[in-house]
């Protein structure tokens, strides 16, 4: 599986030159590929074999066949995870070992003492917390409930000097809270539910969910929300995107929630042609606003 | 969704309602393909190119579709998330639109 993956990378690299020369080769053993060669090729023999493992779950007849499969075909990110980190700690001072730990966070879901995610967070903190590559760790913390991630967050937030990494952590914490506040709403409104949470969220999670409450919890979002809002607001995501503009979008969203018998609030934006409207030009009209995507 | 919502905009021609999207495709030009080939002539807000966008996030859309409808004063009287089957749509649409109506 590895040098297929690896095979068809070198070819295709190895293309446009052998064109010019005007007499093909034969694709040589693959030249040892540099640190983010092979981070590359790791990520993209990761999706093939996901994608392939989908494309036989979904075509299992029987359950059966599909526990079978699970068992033997499962393209389990923590064995990948193992080589990710093999490849982090042979070129630490890469930038491919900082984008190899962050992949083993965002994607290997074990919390096995010794295994590869905390050898993973442990080096992140250790080495790389100051880092301009690590503003998916904290879209990733965000989303995570490990003892530590806000920690992390906090630490990022604090000590790395770039505006764009520390506004990624700061929405990091925010998300991170409003999805505590979500939990707390259910364990208000489901009571009995708040225990089974614990493996997750650990004891002390739920402890301070439940004292913190919905508002508190979002109280805090806010918070952090406005920080990136007045700190930050030049800052942007991978895509180019504005954090801060994102921050106020949020803000909005928890301060004034959208709700049956509420006023809708206003969208001004431009329509699939690029050509601006709004909600509002449609006062005195029935809306059926539909929120859909062809996928 | 779509032959639905087209006869449902074609019933409604002349009437107090208007069917408006917001878009959370990543691709603007495979969407304008869609568009043209299911024949959608209602309007669209573009979500900025993906689920994650500034419209969906401001509404708290956490489920693709997610609809609302909104009486002619701008107030929210409904809430779908996924699907409710046009029936169910087109019933309350109707007893907002005579609302609307009522009023002129």
């Amino acid at each position: 599986m590895r040098r297929t993956v690896g095979g068809a990378l070198a070819l295709l690299v190895l293309l446009p030159a052998a064109r010019a020369l005007d007499e093909p080769k034969p694709a040589a053993a693959p030249a040892a590929q540099d640190a983010a060669g092979q981070y590359k090729a790791l990520v993209a023999e990761y999706k093939k074999a996901t994608d392939d493992f989908m494309k036989e779950y979904r075509e299992a007849k029987t359950q059966e066949d599909r526990q079978k499969l699970i068992k033997e075909k499962y393209p389990n990110p923590d064995k990948f995870a193992e080589r990710f980190l093999k490849l982090a700690q042979e070129h630490p001072k890469d930038a491919a070992a900082v984008e190899a730990l962050v992949w083993i966070v965002s994607n290997s879901r074990s919390a096995a003492k010794g295994g590869p995610r905390e050898k993973a967070m442990g080096l992140l903190k250790r080495e790389y917390l100051t880092s301009d590559k690590i503003a998916p760790l904290c879209e990733s913390l965000g989303r995570s409930f490990d003892k530590d991630s806000r920690t992390v967050l906090e630490t990022v937030l604090d000590k790395n000097p770039n505006a764009n990494v520390k506004a990624a952590a700061c929405l990091a914490l925010a998300t991170n809270l409003q999805y505590r506040a979500r939990f707390a709403k259910q364990f208000k409104e489901r009571p009995g539910t708040a225990k089974s949470y614990e493996g997750m969220l650990g004891k002390e999670g739920v402890e301070e969910i439940e004292k913190k409450g919905e508002e508190g919890l979002n109280k805090e979002a806010v918070k952090y929300l406005e920080r990136v809002v007045k700190d930050f607001p030049d800052a942007r995501d991978a895509e180019g995107k504005s954090l801060a503009k994102a921050a106020k979008n949020t803000i909005d969203g928890i301060l004034h929630p959208i709700e049956v018998g509420k006023a809708a609030p206003e969208i001004e934006g431009e329509d699939t042609d690029g050509k601006a409207f709004k909600l509002s030009d449609y006062r005195g009209k029935v809306v059926l606003l539909d929120f859909w995507g062809n996928w | 969704m779509y032959p639905h919502e087209r006869s449902l905009v074609k019933k409604m021609e002349g009437k107090p309602f208007a069917l408006v999207g917001v878009n959370s495709d990543r691709d603007r030009a495979a969407l304008k393909k869609v568009l043209e080939k299911e024949n959608i002539t209602w309007r669209s807000f573009w979500n900025g190119g993906g689920s994650e966008g500034p419209i969906s996030t401001r509404w708290a859309v956490r489920a693709w579709p997610t609809l609302y409808l909104i009486d002619h004063k701008g107030v929210i009287r409904k809430k779908w998330v996924g699907n409710p089957g046009g029936k169910v749509m087109d019933q309350e649409i109707d007893r907002l639109v005579q609302e609307a109506q009522a009023r002129k």
